[in-house]
């Protein structure tokens, strides 16, 4: 942490370097600009984190639209092979619903003959379709939240993150500190095949993306951690942040053998499969183990100094 | 006699305004600390429009709530959506010029703010601390070598330069708080803004009820209309200025768990306008927050007066009051049983024996066990319930400091009759 007066002269060359070099964050190969989650905007399609591993779950949608909407829903669980159970639901305009996990019913109530196991967790999609079995549409109306309540007393909650057609660069960061007690985290990614408009279903199973992992602590010290591989499979989908981190339902970390309680997470792409219509969900939570916990999604680089142009 | 008149003049357009400011203050106090104080929705969504007033460049809105739900207070926070207007997008996922971010140390709570660089090029920023006025409370500069990381501590806030900074006046109070990157930053010096869009953070709220609201800060980018950037200090000109975030509305769903007992809300808005020049800064703004709409899960809907404020929060309904009124559920005391009159222990329960002397079975003393070897590992357990919260309401201060603009009124209303 240094303290620096910077002279005009520091301060041109500065800014002649961010014009000139390509813009980048730290590492990464390039060529894996993802699309970005969007959780500021309504979206069409809408993506969750649920686990009920000694947790509770709820994901509310809600469309904010003046028109009828049918809605499909794919729930994945990692701890069942990436299986997949779906629905198609409708929404009236204005409509809102929440979905417990635990007892699955639809918008009407009707209950949903879907029963989860207790040891359950993964990915929830909710993607506005054109009817039953009908493939998905651009008509950004869907907003919603997650809610993760876990037994020993602490909460993840969020925005639902939200389709968009837009790429930063291909790093990723996520920060860490404990300075309100965190102990344990549960970092989750996966890469989603066939996202977007145009098709009738995502596809979550047989999917990977490939980081290159460094730690930044609060001293400019980079830790090297390796490559890590996110997946919808059992170690890959929701692990630890390092050892003062670990992860909360147990698994690996992604930094392994580090000790750093304040700092971040630098997550650059080196390979991915498939490279076609996906998008990177990430979120992070750092939780107490007992009373306090949060979560949010993780940081993506801008673009450069000039933002794309989103569609939607 | 000119001059008396101008003078009167300005008087009579401050006063007006100062009556205009109460009248906004007594609509609010009017309102009560909800923003639908006779709704009874636990489980919909709130809609409110933004109408600009002394136009903001910034509008943004969160939702947290807690509940006590299974013997313990769970909750969570996050930002509300934007709809139409200049809507946000993708500011609280992508890295951004300048951070911003509700900050509370009211009531009990502590706010812990991570700002990252995550760019390997240095930058100095400006740290503006504003309070519910939307007036600046505390600011100071800090710097960032490439690829750093630093965490504020509100109840004792050190720079990553390592400065200690005076915080006495945060406490008790809260607000927005501003990163933005400069030119350059030492105190007593000018700092225009630049354009640094490498920059993210993440927020944490601590609230006596052992609950934390944690979430993403905004991020906004430093924009560029022309599609030719080639702007690096911010002029506030077109392609050249902070993104203008201002939706045409606000929106945020909510839900409470089944069984939960006890629920306390928070629905923030914060906004301001950005001032460039050879300082930059973010001033006080002011916009119509509603009518709100609010809509539980049968699409009943309701709509409820709006505010004008600069920053406010509130509750969402009366289902969802405002946190001050967050009331954790009593244990129900255990009864106590009625003593059994005796003459000697056959008459008592077993467990119990004769206290002669007062004619009642008490419970016969345990006997002391015998020590033994080794420990007993003690387990993290679960929540226990909070004390109970402060009482007391939480009003939106819609203060503004508008006497400064009502004498720039009447000057500009004089000058308009003198050029008749």
């Amino acid at each position: 942490m240094l303290k620096n007066s910077f002279g005009k002269l520091k301060y041109l060359f500065v800014l002649a370097f961010l014009l000139v070099t390509p813009i980048k964050s730290w590492g990464g190969l390039g060529g894996f600009n993802e699309d970005i989650a969007e959780t500021d905007a309504a979206s069409f399609q809408l993506y969750s984190f649920w686990d009920l591993r000694d947790r509770d779950s709820f994901v509310q949608v809600t469309n904010t639209g003046n028109d009828f909407e049918t809605v499909h829903v794919q729930i994945f669980n990692v701890a069942a092979g990436c299986d997949e159970v779906d629905f198609y639901d409708d929404y009236t305009p204005q409509d809102t619903h929440v979905y417990n996990l635990r007892a699955l019913t639809r918008n009407n109530g009707a209950p949903l003959n879907i029963s989860i196991p207790d040891n359950g967790y993964g990915l929830m999609v909710v993607t506005v379709v054109t009817g039953v079995g009908g493939i998905s549409i651009n008509d950004p109306v869907l907003i919603g939240n997650f809610r993760v309540i876990d037994d020993s007393g602490y909460e993840y909650r969020t925005n639902s993150a939200g389709f968009l057609e837009s790429s930063g660069n291909d790093v990723y960061t996520i920060n860490f500190n404990n300075l309100n007690g965190a102990n344990a985290s549960d970092v989750v990614g996966i890469l989603v095949e066939d996202a977007g408009t145009g098709d009738v279903e995502v596809v979550a199973q047989g999917t990977s993306i490939t980081f290159d992992a460094n730690i930044f602590d609060a001293d400019e010290n980079v830790i090297s951690c390796g490559d890590f591989t996110f997946a919808c499979a059992d170690g890959q989908f929701d692990v630890g942040v390092n050892d003062v981190y670990p992860a909360t339902k147990g698994g690996p970390e992604i930094c392994n053998g580090n000790t750093d309680t304040v700092g971040f997470l630098a997550l650059a792409i080196v390979d991915e499969d498939p490279n076609i219509d996906d998008i990177f969900i990430g979120f992070v939570g750092l939780n107490n183990g007992d009373g306090t916990g949060s979560m949010d999604s993780w940081w993506v680089g801008s673009a450069g100094l000039v933002p794309l142009s989103s569609e939607n | 006699m000119l001059k008396r008149l101008k003078i009167k003049g300005l008087m009579v357009i401050a006063g007006m305004m100062l009556v205009f400011t109460f009248g906004l203050i007594e609509r609010a106090g009017a309102q009560g600390p909800q923003a639908c104080p006779t709704v009874p929705f636990s489980t919909g969504w709130i809609s409110a429009p933004v109408v600009p007033i002394l136009p903001p460049d910034f509008v943004a809105g969160l939702l947290g709530t807690f509940e006590s739900s299974g013997g313990g207070v769970v909750g969570g926070l996050d930002w509300m959506y934007g709809a139409g207007g200049n809507p946000p997008s993708l500011n609280t996922t992508q890295t951004g010029s300048q951070l911003i971010s509700w900050w509370s140390q009211k009531g009990g709570r502590n706010t812990t703010l991570q700002v990252t660089n995550t760019l390997d090029v240095p930058v100095a920023v400006h740290v503006q601390v504003l309070g519910e006025d939307c007036v600046e409370l505390r600011d100071f500069c800090d710097f960032y070598t490439g690829l750093d990381t630093h965490v504020y501590d509100f109840s004792d806030i050190i720079t990553n330069a390592g400065q200690d900074i005076s915080e006495g006046i945060l406490q008790g109070r809260e607000g927005t708080v501003v990163v933005t990157p400069v030119e350059d930053c030492v105190l007593g010096t000018f700092f225009p803004a630049i354009a640094f869009n490498f920059l993210q953070g993440n927020v944490a709220i601590s609230d006596p009820n052992d609950v934390e609201y944690g979430a993403n800060v905004y991020a906004r980018l430093a924009d560029d209309t022309t599609g030719a950037f080639t702007c690096t200090t911010l002029t506030g000109d077109p392609g050249c200025s902070f993104q203008t975030i201002v939706p045409g509305a606000l929106q945020k769903d909510f839900n409470v768990l089944p069984g939960s007992v006890a629920v306390g809300a928070d629905l923030v808005v914060l906004q301001f306008a950005d001032s460039y020049g050879v300082t930059y800064k973010a001033v006080p703004a002011l916009s119509q927050i509603g009518e709100f709409i609010i809509t539980d899960a049968a699409e009943n809907q309701e709509s409820c007066t709006p505010i004008v404020a600069c920053f406010a929060r509130m509750g969402v309904d009366e289902a969802l009051p405002v946190s001050e009124d967050f009331t954790p559920p009593v244990p129900t005391p255990t009864p106590t049983p009625t003593p059994t009159p005796c003459t000697s222990d056959a008459d008592c329960p077993e467990g119990f024996v004769c206290d002669t002397t007062g004619g009642v079975c008490v419970v016969a003393p345990t006997p002391t066990p015998t020590p033994t070897p080794g420990g007993g590992g003690g387990g993290g357990g679960g929540c226990a319930v909070a004390g109970p919260v402060g009482v007391g309401t939480a009003m939106a201060n819609v203060l503004i400091p508008l006497v400064p603009v009502a004498f720039g009124f009447g000057v500009r209303m004089i000058r308009r009759r003198n050029g008749k």
